[in-house]
């Protein structure tokens, strides 16, 4: 008796409670089924030998998937490992390469030069291993997730991909020939997207009112910054929101290779919020350093300020707009081009 | 070599059992007397199996179940739902037509 009881316990300990008790139940109706009227502790044993080990009982009870990622996510699983992997080493790495530049200082001597190199290389290195095992280790959790949610009933996979035909091989054989959007652009644009992040926030130590003090380049010294750092700081949360939005463009113009409707009005978009964002900036009258605009009084007693500004506000908003109808323009010729090559089959 | 075959025969039984079981559940039975109704015709199924396998087809609603506590111990019932019905009937099919097809083969 007391061997049938540890047994049902050995199996039900590993089930979750809403079960475990009809289980326990059920088995021990099964059990005392299985043996004879008068049994002996012999008898159980023999019976409890039928039902075989308790761990691999429960585990057929459970009825839970014994891998982490099955083969329904495994192929998105790697896909996603190796492309998050190359981006956020390109983006780690870049960001490590434009501020190191930027925050060089010391002789320029070739030495000094070499060794800060080497120890930004090094930098880079390390840091690249240290997001690796970031990416890894998050990409697997996510998927380890949706494992377990159980969308993987064929629901997400079926929704993605509509039956396949072969004439989506044309369109894949189309944006493979003939990338719209080459990579280097793409890189470039991550790159530039670091490069103004970086001068911006670094803005109290870069841009200013430089003045004269010494010899050549390195008498140049900073004497007032343009932005005043605390009100600049404020605008933190949209400007990396910016940020966020310019990294995302580039990684998804980087996948989709060509310009697409969608991809264009996404464009649109972006450009609304940061010529937005421009504008109300430079028209903050607090983000400026007061010594900065009293030094520039001071020396040129009439300047245009609110001339200045506005142009600088109106250029951006042309170039928006160019980009804007530019995009638009080339998703259609791009669509064009497919159907196009669709038809000549 | 033998490891091998032993993997394929369970392979090629697994689908099978479903249906064995669902053929049995015409009437009501309990676990043990469905497992002796199996063995007595011939069908081997590790009990360890069995139970379990009750307990998912029940929650694919192909089997409904009852507990009966009229007798000196009580038992767990299942019967096949209508579902089931319609479910073990195409599965027949399924199997008539594929054995016919590999007997044609082998």
């Amino acid at each position: 008796m007391n061997l049938i009881e540890t047994y049902i316990s050995e199996v039900t300990q590993r089930l979750p409670e809403k079960i475990k008790d009809d289980i326990a139940m059920e088995l021990r109706s099964t059990i005392e089924d299985m043996l004879p009227d008068q049994y002996t502790d012999k008898d159980v044993e023999v019976v409890l030998m039928k039902l075989g080990d308790p761990v691999k009982l429960a585990d057929e009870y459970n009825n839970k998937p014994r891998y982490l990622i099955g083969p329904m996510f495994y192929e998105s699983y790697i896909n996603v490992l190796i492309v998050a992997a190359i981006i956020s080493v390109v983006i780690s790495s870049l960001t490590l390469f434009v501020n190191g530049m930027i925050t060089f200082e010391g002789d320029k001597s070739l030495f000094t030069v070499m060794a800060f190199i080497g120890q930004l290389c090094l930098k880079m290195l390390l840091s690249s291993l240290n997001v690796l095992f970031q990416v890894f280790f998050w990409v697997t959790i996510v998927f380890i997730m949706l494992e377990r949610s159980g969308v993987s009933n064929g629901d997400l996979y079926t929704r993605k991909k509509k039956t396949w035909s072969p004439s989506d091989l044309y369109q894949l054989k189309k944006v493979v020939a003939k990338r719209q959007i080459p990579k280097a652009e793409v890189f470039f644009s991550l790159f530039w997207t670091a490069i103004w992040a970086i001068i911006l926030f670094k803005s109290s130590e870069m841009i200013g009112w430089y003045e004269q003090s010494g010899k050549g380049l390195e008498g140049l010294t900073l004497k007032a910054p343009l932005f005043n750092e605390e009100v600049l700081f404020t605008y933190a949360p949209f400007i990396v929101l910016l940020i966020l939005i310019e990294v995302g463009l580039a990684i998804y113009k980087f996948f989709i290779g060509r310009w697409t409707n969608l991809l264009a009005s996404l464009n649109l978009i972006y450009h609304f919020i940061s010529v937005g964002l421009l504008c109300f900036m430079l028209t903050d009258e607090t983000l400026y350093n007061k010594s900065f605009t009293q030094k520039l009084y001071d020396t040129v007693p009439d300047v245009p300020a609110f001339w200045f500004v506005s142009t600088i506000a109106t250029l951006m908003a042309v170039f928006s707009i160019i980009d804007i109808i530019t995009g638009f323009n080339k998703a259609n010729k791009s669509n064009a081009v497919i159907d196009q090559w669709m038809k000549n089959g | 070599m033998s490891e091998l075959i032993f993997s394929l025969k369970t392979e090629l039984r697994r689908g099978t059992l479903t249906l064995a079981v669902l053929s049995q559940l015409q009437t009501p039975q309990y676990g043990y007397s469905l497992a002796q109704r199996l063995e007595e015709n011939n069908v081997s199924i590790d009990q360890s199996t069995l139970y379990p396998l009750l307990r998912r087809l029940e929650k694919q609603e192909l089997l409904t179940s009852e507990w009966d506590t009229t007798e000196n111990r009580p038992r767990k019932y299942y019967l096949l739902s209508e579902f089931g019905q319609e479910v073990f009937r195409q599965l027949k099919e399924e199997w008539q037509k594929t054995s016919m097809q590999l007997n044609s083969m082998l």
